[in-house]
């Protein structure tokens, strides 16, 4: 476990707390430790940054958080559930209810149009009325689509789609939002727009943001950022910054 | 099912029209096949039933005779029993026009008195013309208004009929009309006639087929039984009436389900095209897959969305499959009837009995067909974890590893596929799942040979078309989540094709070659007989004697052909007086040919046909029981000899044996040897000229007999040509779906490849060089593949289903037809992606989907 350099900013409920956490992958005949012992906390509403090398094995670590991919050994909990400990069932259930997701390759459904992409988390809890509608228009007015509600994705740009992406992994509510590479996909404009929209929208409702990137911008804006290094996960201070 | 995945998973299906059309054609072909053999199998056995309607009417048992049928004295004598019986005497025959004789009209004699109590014929008369007009006119018959129709005639006309040989005339006394639509289904194509008038047309005075009873059930029908039973001649039975129906309908059961096996294989060869496009469907959706899962959509409900789509494609294409079948109904079942015509007994089936249950039937096929095809892909994208399924590399990783285990798992496959081919026995259902596990070990074991191949042709390539032609070959093996299941499924589609004519040929093969053996004698005489003639017409002996006698014949063999009852139905026997130049044409599959001859010849034995010991269980050293003239005779059975005339099975013995056992000194054929040197043309012209009692004659030369015999064969294969052509367009539609999928999905990586330099005629030579490859090495592998399906076609489903030992011949023009079939179709499918790519701007490919 690393510890960090200063201790966290004071947490009562963390959102994600990770202990032992230890992943490996085996590559031909050799095995390539990804980081063993991992350690780590999040507090509700907090923005944490993760930084790190190609291959560092930061989308490994969100998606250990996600609990799409089990870990070798350590547990993860969030909002106080052992994930780790869950069932494949049970994992996504919980991802359905507390988790939003957004992808670097934005992954919507090609052949859903933008509203139908945002009613999808929610009809997957069973929200099958007219307040959901209600609820994805409205987000999609906050992230500036509500005139292309009916169009499919591929009509529109790559900035255009990620900002839908933000608003369906927000739609429906979840206490964290997980966030791989937001920006990498995008023109340094629109990834600038698409991160304050990101920020904005989850600093406003409150959410928990763990996003991995490479870019200082996204960094920028967060509470606290970490950089994994060779397995082990260090808090940046101001001063390194 | 939440409602934006399903409009999601609708969606995908209708933005892929090509990769959606091309399935829904392939499952709709699958399934027309079927229902189309269901459909005709159906109305061929519907036809068999009324024409055993036609005789049997509401009676319940038959006296039954001999070759000859009955002497009219036995009726006389049951008729005089106390109890006062519903029974009616028959005369069942086949006659033809003599301006038209290769139709068959069913001429049934009756008593018109004693018929009302047995049969509604009687009720039919109609038109002012009652039955019993027919007792006043030697000749008059009544028939249905439509048959006199197709016949040209009007209530008056007169009609020449080859009958048994001889010419016989014929008045319309009037038309059988009734509106029961069940009663005007059974007179079509009958010809009713009074009892005397068929004795005279037939030239069988005296004597009669059988004579219909009606007996009451329980004890009182017991006893009645008891009483008539006493009152026949030896050689008479009283049988139930179903058992001998029953019988008949049992001869061409192997016949229909050997049908539906052929057509279950073009749904088997569907069902792999369904299973390719899912998995490809899958796999191409993987990262999408991957985020619905990280949404937090459940496994269960992955499943359910890729069943869906396949129960959706399935019943699409089982709907379209199910006109389209009704269609090919109509000429399949031209084709079942002349099949069964020319090998079993005549049958006329005019129109296709469309049922509720065999749509029904067709429609749970395909879409069975679909959703067991695409519970492996949905099971694949359900189970995989969602960090998998959205990591293409690790996929194609984890393919390639899975290939070893994919070759072993079809090496085992095909070892338990050849135990079960051999277990011993006559279950033809263990044939087909020996065949289906066979089937499944090539397809298993096609993804491994496919990166074998490949490798074989990479320098072949690289050397032909450079840089160009190793990545053609590179693009099969890096995407084996597409090319290996796309590969196998093109490969059993082709092997089908093999394999069915492969097994069509080998059978021909043995036919010919046994028809030229057996065929010695140069000059064959028999009587000019109509198609599904009760009885062969009697030659006469003297008239062999005169033939014996001409200048030229060296010897002549004389055969009485009749058809007599065993304890296990009707048996075909050949009374036999055969020169010894004839006797070397039998070719034994037990028993030791001289032992069998010198036991034949010494009047005790029976020889025995290939299809008869298999169908009554019989072999050397046992005992068949027949019914004589006086009564049952056990005869030892001596040899078993190789014979395709029929699959019912033949009963050689010797001409002086039968004549003591059924009192018949009749002569049905003659197989004339001449002496060397002497001219066959000439030899016919003299027997031609000699006087033969009225009797037309057929005199035709080895040759031509030959000839003629050949004709019939291909002609009942006709319907198994006419599957293995629509199995060919079913896998032609599925390699042109699988190829056109595969590089469809491929436009951006060679928007790529545009980008960087590739011009689009080197795109077109890249993408058809790929596809050209697959449907090669599809085409190759399906060879072996084909030969293996085909050896257990010839060797266990065929030697089950008939009990016939055949040859095996592998022709060089179906192997040469398969590779090609795959490699052009292949070609083909790469035509529209390639021409799509190279026109399509690289930026707009770039762009994805």
């Amino acid at each position: 476990m690393q510890t960090p350099q200063t201790s966290p900013q004071p947490v009562t409920v963390p959102v994600v707390e990770i202990a032992g956490l230890a992943k490996h992958y085996r590559e031909g005949e050799r095995e390539r430790v990804v980081f063993a012992g991992l350690d780590f906390r999040m507090g509700a509403g907090e923005v944490v940054a993760l930084l790190g090398r190609s291959g560092s094995g930061k989308s490994t670590l969100l998606n250990l958080v996600a609990g799409i991919d089990p870990p070798d050994a350590g547990a993860v909990r969030v909002l106080g559930s052992e994930i780790t400990a869950m069932g494949e069932h049970d994992r996504t259930l919980f991802r359905r209810a507390h988790v939003g997701f957004v992808f670097q390759f934005f992954n919507l459904v090609p052949t859903l149009t933008v509203l139908e992409n945002l009613l999808l988390p929610l009809e997957l809890q069973g929200r099958r009325d007219g307040r959901g509608e209600a609820i994805a228009l409205d987000l999609l007015a906050q992230v500036g689509l509500e005139d292309r509600a009916g169009s499919f994705p591929e009509r529109l740009s790559g900035g255009e789609q990620q900002r839908v992406a933000i608003a369906r992994a927000l739609v429906h509510d979840p206490e964290l939002v997980l966030a791989d590479e937001p920006t990498g996909n995008l023109d340094e404009e629109t990834g600038a727009a698409v991160l304050e929209l990101l920020d904005r929208l989850t600093r406003r409702r409150g959410k928990t943001l763990l996003v991995v990137t490479h870019s200082p911008e996204v960094a920028a804006i967060a509470d606290a950022v970490y950089t994994l290094h060779d397995g082990r996960l260090i808090r940046q201070t101001d001063e390194t910054d | 099912m939440i409602p934006v995945l399903w409009r999601a998973s609708l969606r995908f299906l209708w933005r892929h029209p090509w990769q959606t059309g091309l399935t829904v054609l392939g499952i709709a072909l699958g399934v027309a096949v079927v229902v189309a053999i269901d459909l005709a199998n159906d109305s061929a056995r519907r036809g068999f039933s009324l024409a055993a309607e036609q005789t049997a009417g509401r009676a319940t048992h038959q006296v039954i005779g001999g070759p000859r049928g009955l002497d009219e004295s036995v009726y006389r004598a049951l008729r005089m029993a106390p109890g006062d019986l519903p029974m009616a005497p028959v005369i069942d025959d086949y006659v033809a026009p003599a301006a038209d004789p290769g139709r068959s009209l069913r001429l049934l004699g009756v008593d018109p008195f004693a018929e009302a109590r047995v049969r509604d014929y009687v009720r039919v008369g109609g038109g002012g013309t009652p039955v019993t007009r027919l007792l006043a006119e030697p000749g008059a018959v009544l028939m249905a208004a439509e048959t006199a129709d197709s016949l040209g005639m009007a209530p008056g006309d007169r009609l020449e009929v080859l009958a048994r040989g001889r010419t016989a005339t014929l008045t319309l006394a009037g038309y059988l009309e009734t509106t029961d639509p069940a009663l005007r289904r059974l007179v079509r194509g009958l010809l009713l006639t009074d009892i005397a008038s068929a004795q005279e047309i037939l030239g069988e005075q005296g004597r009669i087929s059988h004579v219909d009873l009606v007996l009451p059930a329980g004890a009182a029908g017991g006893a009645a039984l008891e009483r008539l039973r006493a009152l026949l001649p030896a050689g008479a039975a009283l049988l139930p009436a179903e058992q001998r129906s029953a019988a008949l309908g049992r001869m061409t059961e192997a016949f229909h389900l050997n049908l539906s096996a052929m057509s279950l294989l073009a749904l088997l060869v569907g069902t792999f095209l369904i299973y390719n496009t899912t998995t490809f469907s899958v796999v191409r959706r993987r990262p999408l897959l991957g985020g619905l899962r990280t949404l937090g959509v459940t496994r269960r409900q992955i499943f359910r969305l890729v069943l869906a789509e396949a129960a959706v494609t399935g019943l699409v294409g089982a709907l379209l499959g199910l006109g389209l079948g009704v269609a090919l109904a109509e000429l399949l079942l031209r084709l079942v009837t002349r099949t069964i015509n020319d090998i079993y007994f005549v049958l006329t089936v005019r129109e296709l009995s469309i049922t509720a249950s065999g749509l029904a039937k067709g429609l749970l096929l395909g879409v069975s067909a679909a959703l067991l095809a695409a519970l492996p892909p949905a099971l694949e994208a359900a189970l995989a974890p969602p960090r998998a399924i959205l990591n293409r590399v690790v996929l194609e990783a984890r393919l390639h590893r899975g290939v070893r285990w994919s070759a072993a798992a079809g090496a085992g496959l095909a070892l338990v596929g050849a135990a079960v081919a051999l277990v011993p026995g006559h279950s033809l259902g263990l044939g087909y799942v020996a065949l289906v596990a066979l089937v499944l070990a090539c397809a298993l074991l096609t993804p491994k040979l496919t990166l074998l191949l490949v490798a074989a042709f990479r320098p072949l390539l690289a050397f032909l078309l450079g840089a160009l032609g190793n990545m053609a070959a590179r693009g099969i093996t890096a995407h084996l989540s597409r090319t290996g299941v796309a590969a196998a499924a093109l490969m059993v589609a082709v092997a089908a094709t093999v394999g069915v004519g492969t097994m069509v040929a080998s059978f021909r093969d043995t036919v010919v070659h046994w028809l030229d053996e057996s065929l010695r004698a140069d000059v064959y005489v028999a009587p000019a007989r109509t198609a599904g003639g009760a009885a062969w017409p009697d030659l006469g002996r003297g008239f062999a004697e005169r033939v014996a006698g001409l200048e030229g014949v060296a010897e002549v063999a004389t055969y009485r052909r009749v058809v007599v009852e065993s304890a296990s139905g009707p048996t075909q026997l050949v009374a036999a007086s055969l020169p010894a130049s004839e006797r070397e044409r039998f070719r034994f599959r037990s028993g030791a040919p001289d032992a069998a001859w010198a036991a034949f010849r010494a009047g005790g034995a029976v020889l025995i046909s290939e299809p008869y010991a298999f169908r009554h269980g019989l072999g050397v050293g046992d005992t068949l029981e027949l019914r004589g003239s006086a009564g049952p005779v056990r005869l030892p059975v001596a040899g078993v000899f190789h014979d395709y005339r029929s699959d019912q099975g033949v009963v050689y013995l010797d001409a002086g044996l039968y004549r003591r056992l059924w009192n018949d000194e009749a002569v049905s054929s003659l197989g004339v040897h001449a002496r060397p040197g002497a001219d066959i043309g000439q030899l016919m012209a003299r027997i031609r000229a000699l006087p033969a009692g009225g009797l037309a004659l057929a005199v035709r030369a080895n040759r031509e007999l030959f000839n003629a015999s050949v004709e019939v064969f291909d002609r009942t294969f006709t319907i198994t040509t006419v599957l293995r052509l629509l199995a060919v367009v079913v896998a032609f539609v599925g390699v042109l779906s699988a190829l056109l999928a595969l590089h469809l999905e491929r436009a951006r990586e060679m928007a790529v490849l545009r980008v960087n330099g590739l011009t689009p005629r080197q795109v077109w030579l890249l993408v058809t060089a790929q596809t050209g490859l697959m449907g090669l090495t599809a085409g190759l592998l399906a060879v072996p593949a084909g030969l293996l399906m085909a050896r257990v076609l010839t060797h266990v489903i065929n030697y089950r289903a008939f009990g016939w030992t055949l040859q095996w011949t592998t022709d060089p023009a179906i192997l040469g037809q398969a590779v090609l079939l795959a490699l052009a179709a292949g070609l083909l499918a790469g035509v529209y992606p390639a021409w799509l790519m190279a026109r399509t701007p690289p930026a707009l490919a770039l762009r994805g989907e």
